[in-house]
């Protein structure tokens, strides 16, 4: 009887099919084929492609340092970590260079073209196009921010080599490199479109029309068309906007406003995204910077300039008096050095106008808007009243002044024609202390380092990818 | 029939009894100081004989003139004794490798050796047990032809990168299928496991070995099989004890002292003369000898205790063991504490149950293994000299915080390594309940039924806490609310269960068959949770119900199953001619539903031609059998879904989704297709015995993340890229040059060659760089991650620039990534490897001393990069070599000059050969002798000195030659690759008892 039973169970054992037990599926994740069905699918996915842009090589940290890094505004500190010191001295190859950004970006633009080619899951009307807008916005947002660093600007080199411009998400693709022209011509139809569907705002951390034009008008700049600018800009500006009037302007580097701010990518407590890290990190010893304010330009501020005191903090470290940049130090309260990077303010919205303006010889309009800015920045403000020649390095100098520290001033010596010169002062408050290497003060103006190497991973895996020059 | 024999034994001895005779009596031992029961003993020449008692006690008439005993028991070698004018004669006998009769566990049966017609080879439990190791992984290490071990790092109970016949896959694991009593383990459980619980482990090389564990099996399987009891034998009180102490390896650098340091900056233009002298002021009290800061010797202790025996229908082996060990640095301890229960069961004469429990505890401090000064290794290199671990005040005297305790100086890296060792604690807690449950039925004669279901549970719990006020604290942490903790953990339970059919059955007399037919069941659960949190009161307390706030959490859930049918049939003819058949259907969860179900097959036959008539009984061979095997096994990708999916995150606080995997709905299995042919010898009475085998493994399909275009938005995908092949042969031999009762020598050595190659790749033939590292490629025809560098071409003596070949071969001062080429024959794959060693024995004396060797790998040498960087790194300490750079015109034989504008680009210069000979174990122990111990009623005493990594030859590489990880935190994984601070390799020397009553 035992012996039976056990052939029973023997049997019963062996027939026994576990072939549905296979079919085991991810406990956090979709499958791609439901992801995109309803609009709420849809919003998700629209702040996951913000989310992308979060990347420690993009705007969750390098891209509010590496342009200045590049530029005159920062010399290394010799008592940080040498992060980055092959980029402050131009000193890159395909193996060394802002690598990731090449990813972080394609990878924002993937997000962006999932959404786009999902749209007709979606019913036609204000949903649809705010979404396709935004994504669009994004998609363009990502090309410029990696055309601006690994290639030269149309007004330089139109048939020069630009980065390709990705609308797909067959990831079989391996694009060779466009004409500088095309990838420019790409980003602008997106960005246009974007303007003409987007909602009028999305809330804190996302793009809005205003937001969209005002990028528009800093892409124009860059390239020189400045009817585009004043047209773009004005749009952008046609309510007005504060640029952080002056008693509340420091509280824009910490979030306790808004003010000011165009398009923030937002950092929260639970993020932990650390931005300010790319400049320096304060422990029990004080600020420990990796860069600090060069000394000539650290003496372009004045006494009663409120940028001053908000963007930099001088003290020791190691018994060494430094001017620590003190403008991604973080909130009032939360971790250190966790707050949002600005990624445009109203103030360069102005400052893209006024130098416009000045570049058509409107020299009143170029001024009105240069004191819109100027005037929220020192006390006792007097406008200089400048024309010409002067008003355009006023407009320069201000545009340097107001957007040190926030991704710009490469790309501004850059878009110019002009090189990046640096001072032979040391890195201390005083100017005194470790100089930099000859071979790091000039960079000629038309060096081709001021386009960076790709990174040598994508022409390791792209047969049709070209190096930049140089490298 | 054993009955029977011995009766006909006792009767022959009482017939001899008219003669002149005397009694020699005395006990029969193995080398453990077990005794044994029912060994044979044989008066030479003569059909006198006994049986050793259940205490291993013998007594035996002899005649005069009879002069040798022979003393023979199943599974030892049998031993010849000359009578002397004693009564008494105590025998050790010893373990015969070559001993034929040995049953072996191969696959879900157990086989003879002399019946085996794959290539298998066991190393038994003893020969683990001695080393100051924790994982027993790193004890394989030179114990078998085919099998490559290197440890990972130093770490203690770190773990090991374990090849069986080469490099068989590109990305999937290349790490062997564990198997303990039939319950898969994965490389977190290989510390949990007791050396002293482990009877036997079997290596199983070949697809005819291998096929039977299907889709796991195609690096070969590791099966481990833990003590039992024996039956009818009183209890075997065992306790063993070891204490030993390690430091690191030579490291292959001289750093620079206070002043060469400084004189080197000065040069470079980094500080100025005055600073210098300012500091050369100083040294009285600021100089500092890093490796005596961060370093420190470490030591091993060990005890085990275990009881075994069995009665007439139940036997049992009972064990606790416990482990500790003491890292070469502050924070990286590992302590296990085990205990184990086995035993079988007869429940009815025809029904068997049983089972194998083991709990363990280990518990591990964890340093960072990551490229700064969170790692001590680093930190010990980029430290300066000049750079006191305190902070003094300019006149020498140590400057005290608040609380009167000295301020760590935070040096020019921002960081005090020493500080943080004790401030940012790093632990992790695993208890393992490893075990399984059995019954084993006769339905009929012979038909055997065997259900088993094993169950491996994994409770992991680590925390991590930056203290409040700690110098990381104030770097990372939120100034209103110090303190950051982090809680992790994850509960794993894999379940298997499997049930085998055999069937023994006869034709024609002599034609004997065994079928059997099962399945399997395999399951793993796995989920984790974090906590973290911060502001905490102090760092007494670190809960995290005392956190100010919890700051983040999640849990995670993942699954994976395997659902098989198996079937065996093997054949055998007069133990003469010998086939094996076997197949392996596994459906797996981890594909998608249409490439779910893979088949596996093998084949193999053996020929034991030492048992043919024509061989003679004069004949030269005691054994001599051919093999030949052929057959499929399969390797699963290491993801555990095939899904393209979206997942889930936030930004700005609400719901994000986020694509992030790419679908590998069409992905199929890794497949490797094996032959291999072996010859299996014995001659001059098993004198010199061994074996020779050529192996070839084709692996198919291998799965390989394929890098993509990153302007996809992805960087790679995985895919399957192409075909590899490895082939070798494979030696082994065993000499007993000397074999007598007072003296024995032995010499063994293994030899492992092989060859791998990229054989196609599927996307036309283009090389694929690995996207990883960068450092290395696949190319057909080329070794599996071929170095691809830049490739150094020396220093320009009129300028002291550093010279680099380009792509064409003409030397240029600039460098550029893409000159890179791939270097042909130089791979982190070494092309020989094995051990060589000698056993010998002399007046209860035993001397074992094994060296490990390898040749023909490379590995890039990240460290010497750093450590001579040509002024880049030149506020971090260089080695003294750095000196020697270019001044003048003219100079040659010399570094760069250098440059605080210098890259440290990463070129040929420091990809090194690591080819060394290791010995890799010595130990010399005596065994008192048996009538001395017998007055204590112990059995057994041996008392042993082991040492560990004594000596090295090293010819070519700057470091410890044996590479395995370069940096866990940098993902630079692939074995030998490059050196980057990993937790460096120990040298040693441990004590040790057994005892046993």
């Amino acid at each position: 009887m035992k012996r039976i039973i056990l052939a029973l169970f023997i049997v019963s054992s062996f027939l026994v099919s576990c072939d549905q037990n296979l079919d085991l599926k991810p406990f956090n994740a979709l499958e791609t084929e439901v992801a995109l069905q309803n609009p709420s699918d849809f919003t998700n996915a629209i702040r996951g492609v913000y989310s992308s842009m979060r990347g420690a090589s993009y705007y969750g940290g390098w891209y509010i340092s590496t342009p200045d890094i590049l530029a005159d505004n920062l010399i290394i500190s010799s008592e940080g970590r040498t992060s980055k010191q092959s980029i402050h001295y131009w000193n890159y190859s395909g193996n060394n260079t802002w690598a990731l950004l090449w990813d972080q970006a394609y990878r924002t633009i993937y997000r962006a073209n999932a959404i786009l080619e999902n749209l007709d899951n979606l019913d036609e009307g204000a949903f649809r196009n705010n979404i396709e807008g935004e994504a669009l916005a994004l998609r363009a947002l990502s090309h410029f921010d990696m055309a601006r660093v690994y290639t030269k600007f149309p007004q330089h080199g139109a048939a020069d080599m630009g980065v390709p411009y990705v609308t797909s998400t067959d990831v079989t693709l391996v694009p060779g490199r466009p004409s500088v022209q095309e990838t420019y011509d790409n980003i602008l139809n997106d960005f246009e479109r974007a303007r003409d569907i987007i909602a009028e705002t999305n809330g804190d951390g996302r793009l809005g029309v205003d937001a969209v034009n005002g990028l528009l008008s800093r892409v124009y700049l860059y390239i020189q068309d400045y009817d585009g600018v004043i047209s773009a800009a004005s749009a952008a500006l046609r309510g007005d906007p504060s640029v952080g009037s002056i008693d509340i302007f420091p509280g824009i580097w910490t979030d306790a406003t808004n003010e000011g701010v165009a398009f923030k990518i937002r950092h929260t407590e639970a993020d932990g995204t650390a931005v300010g890290v790319e400049y320096s990190q304060t422990g029990t010893t004080g600020v420990r910077s990796e860069y600090v304010a060069a000394y000539d330009f650290f003496q372009m501020y004045q006494e009663n300039d409120v940028r001053t005191s908000t963007y930099f903090s001088t003290s020791l470290f190691a018994d060494k008096l430094f001017n620590h940049i003190a403008k991604y130090f973080g909130r009032e309260t939360g971790s250190l050095n966790v707050v949002d990077t600005k990624v445009l303010r109203w103030a360069e919205v102005y400052l893209n106008r006024a130098e416009a303006y000045a570049a058509k010889g409107m020299d009143a309009e170029a001024l009105a808007d240069l004191d819109v800015v100027r005037s929220q920045r020192y006390t006792d403000f007097a406008s200089g009243n400048e024309t010409g020649q002067a008003l355009k390095d006023a407009i320069q100098l201000e545009r340097r002044l107001e957007l040190a520290f926030e991704g710009h001033r490469f790309f501004d010596l850059k878009r110019q024609g002009l090189p990046v010169d640096r001072s032979s002062f040391g890195d201390l408050a005083d100017g005194t202390g470790v100089t930099l290497p000859a071979e790091a003060l000039l960079l000629p103006a038309d060096d081709p380092r001021f386009q960076l190497p790709l990174p040598q991973a994508e022409l390791n895996a792209n047969p049709n990818m070209m190096q930049n020059p140089g490298y | 029939m054993k009955k029977l024999a011995l009766v006909l034994l006792l009767v022959s001895s009482a017939v001899s009894l008219t003669l002149a005779q005397r009694t020699i009596s005395g006990k029969v031992i193995d080398e453990s100081g077990e005794s044994l029961i029912g060994a044979t003993v044989l008066v030479k020449g003569t059909t006198t004989g006994t049986v050793t008692d259940i205490d291993g006690n013998y007594s035996i008439r002899v005649l005069e003139g009879s002069n040798t005993l022979e003393f023979s028991y199943t599974g030892y070698a049998t031993k010849e004794v000359e009578i002397g004018s004693s009564n008494i004669l105590d025998v050790t006998m010893s373990t015969d490798i070559a001993q034929l009769s040995e049953v072996i566990v191969v696959g879900y049966n157990s086989v003879k050796k002399s019946d085996m017609t794959s290539s298998v080879t066991t190393v038994t439990g003893e020969k683990l047990q001695a080393q100051p190791i924790g994982s027993i992984d790193n004890l394989l290490q030179g114990q078998s032809p085919g099998l490559q071990v290197v440890a990972e790092n130093g770490r203690p109970g770190g773990s090991a990168y374990i090849r069986i016949r080469g490099q068989g896959s590109v990305n999937a694991s290349n790490a062997p299928l564990f198997i303990v009593d039939g319950i898969q383990i994965t490389q977190d459980d290989y510390n949990a496991i007791n050396p002293n619980d482990i009877k036997e482990v079997s290596v199983l090389k070949d697809a005819a070995a291998t096929a039977i564990y299907g889709s796991r099996a195609s690096n070969g399987v590791v099966l481990i099989t833990t003590k039992k009891g024996r039956r009818d034998r009183k209890p075997t009180i065992n306790y063993s004890f070891q204490y030993g102490q390690k430091e690191r390896t030579d490291d292959g650098f001289d750093m620079m002292n206070y002043d060469q340091k400084l004189d080197y900056e000065v040069a470079l233009g980094f500080r100025t003369a005055e600073s210098a002298d300012a500091l050369r002021e100083q040294k009285s009290f600021k100089e500092t000898n890093w490796e005596d800061v961060l370093l420190r010797t470490g030591e091993v202790r060990s005890h085990n205790l275990s009881i075994s025996g069995g009665g007439e229908n139940a036997n049992y082996h009972f064990s606790l063991g416990s482990y500790e060990e003491q890292g070469i640095s502050i924070g990286s301890d590992f302590s296990r504490l085990n205990g184990r229960f086995n035993m079988d069961f007869d429940v009815t004469d025809w029904l068997k149950v049983g089972n194998t429990i083991s709990l363990s505890r280990t518990e591990e401090d964890e340093l960072r293994d990551r490229y700064n000064v969170q790692n001590p290794f680093v930190a010990v290199y980029a430290y300066n000299a000049y750079e006191p671990e305190f902070v003094y005040e300019d006149d020498g005297t140590l400057r005290l915080d608040e609380n009167g305790e000295p301020v760590y100086n935070t040096t020019h890296e921002g960081f005090s390594i020493s500080e943080a060792q004790r401030n940012n604690p790093e632990d992790a807690v695993r208890t393992n309940a490893i075990g399984n449950l059995y019954a084993e039925a006769s339905i009929l004669d012979k038909l055997r039924f065997k259900t088993q279901a094993g169950g491996n549970y994994r409770i992991y719990r680590r925390q991590y806490y930056i203290q409040p006020g700690s110098i990381l604290d104030g770097y990372i942490g939120d100034p209103n609310a110090p303190g950051i903790k982090t809680d992790n953990g994850s509960d794993r339970f894999i379940f298997n269960w499997f049930n085998t059919l055999t069937y023994d059955f006869t034709l024609g007399g002599a034609h004997q068959f065994t079928a059997m037919a099962g399945t399997e069941y395999y399951k793993q659960n796995f989920d984790s949770y974090q906590v973290d949190g911060k502001g905490f009161p102090s760092s007494q307390f670190f809960t995290q119900d005392n956190a100010a706030e919890i700051t983040g959490g999640n849990t995670t859930r993942t699954q994976w199953s395997l659902w098989s049918q198996f079937g065996e049939l093997r054949y055998n003819y007069n133990s003469r001619y010998l086939a094996t058949f076997s197949l392996r259907r596994d459906g797996s969860s981890r594909f998608g539903s249409e490439n779910q179900f893979g088949i596996f097959y093998a084949g193999s036959v053996a020929w034991n031609i030492a048992s043919e008539g024509f061989m003679g009984n004069a004949g030269l061979f005691d054994q001599l059998k051919l093999r030949l095997s052929a057959g499929t096994s399969g390797n699963e990708p290491t993801g555990l879904y095939w899904q393209g999916t979206y997942g889930f995150g936030s930004y700005t606080d609400r719901t994000t989704s986020i694509p992030n995997q790419l679908s590998n709905a069409t992905i199929k299995w890794e497949e490797n297709f094996n032959y291999s042919v072996g010859i299996d010898f014995g001659i001059l009475n098993n004198r010199l015995s061994g074996s020779i085998d050529y192996y070839n493994r084709k692996t198919f399909d291998l799965l390989f993340p394929e890098p993509l275009s990153r302007t996809t938005g992805w960087a790679s995908r995985l895919a399957n890229i192409g075909e590899m092949l490895n082939s070798g042969i494979e030696v082994e031999l065993v000499g007993d040059v000397i074999r007598g009762n007072n003296f024995s020598l032995s010499l063994f050595g293994n030899l492992t060659t092989n060859k791998n190659e990229i054989t196609n790749l599927n996307n036309g033939g283009e090389d694929i760089i690995n996207g990883n590292s960068g450092l290395t490629l696949l190319r057909e025809g080329l070794t599996a991650n071929t170095f691809y560098l830049v490739r150094h071409a020396g220093v320009d003596p009129a300028n002291g620039d550093e010279l680099y070949y380009d792509k064409n071969g003409n030397i240029t001062n600039v460098y550029s990534a893409d000159d890179a080429v791939a270097l042909e024959g130089k791979s982190p794959q070494p092309k020989l490897f094995g051990t060589v060693g000698t056993n010998i024995n002399l007046y209860g004396i035993d001397l074992t001393a094994s060296f490990y060797y390898s040749s023909g790998a490379y590995s890039l040498n990240y460290m010497l990069r750093d450590n001579l960087s040509d002024g880049a790194n030149v506020n971090d300490n260089q080695d003294v070599q750095a000196l020697n750079y270019w001044k003048q015109p003219g100079d040659t034989g010399v570094l760069p000059a250098p440059s605080r504008n210098n890259n440290t680009n990463t070129t040929t210069r420091y990809l090194q050969k690591t080819d060394y000979i290791r010995l890799r174990n010595v130990s010399i122990g005596y065994t008192l002798p048996n009538a001395l111990t017998q007055k204590f009623h112990v059995q057994n005493l041996r008392v042993f000195l082991q040492g560990t990594n004594l000596w090295t030859y090293n010819p070519y590489f700057r470091g410890d030659p044996e590479v395995g990880r370069g940096s866990e935190e940098s993902s630079l994984t692939l074995l030998g690759e490059a050196t980057l601070y990993s937790y460096p390799q120990t040298m040693g020397w441990t004590f040790g008892v057994n005892l046993t009553f």
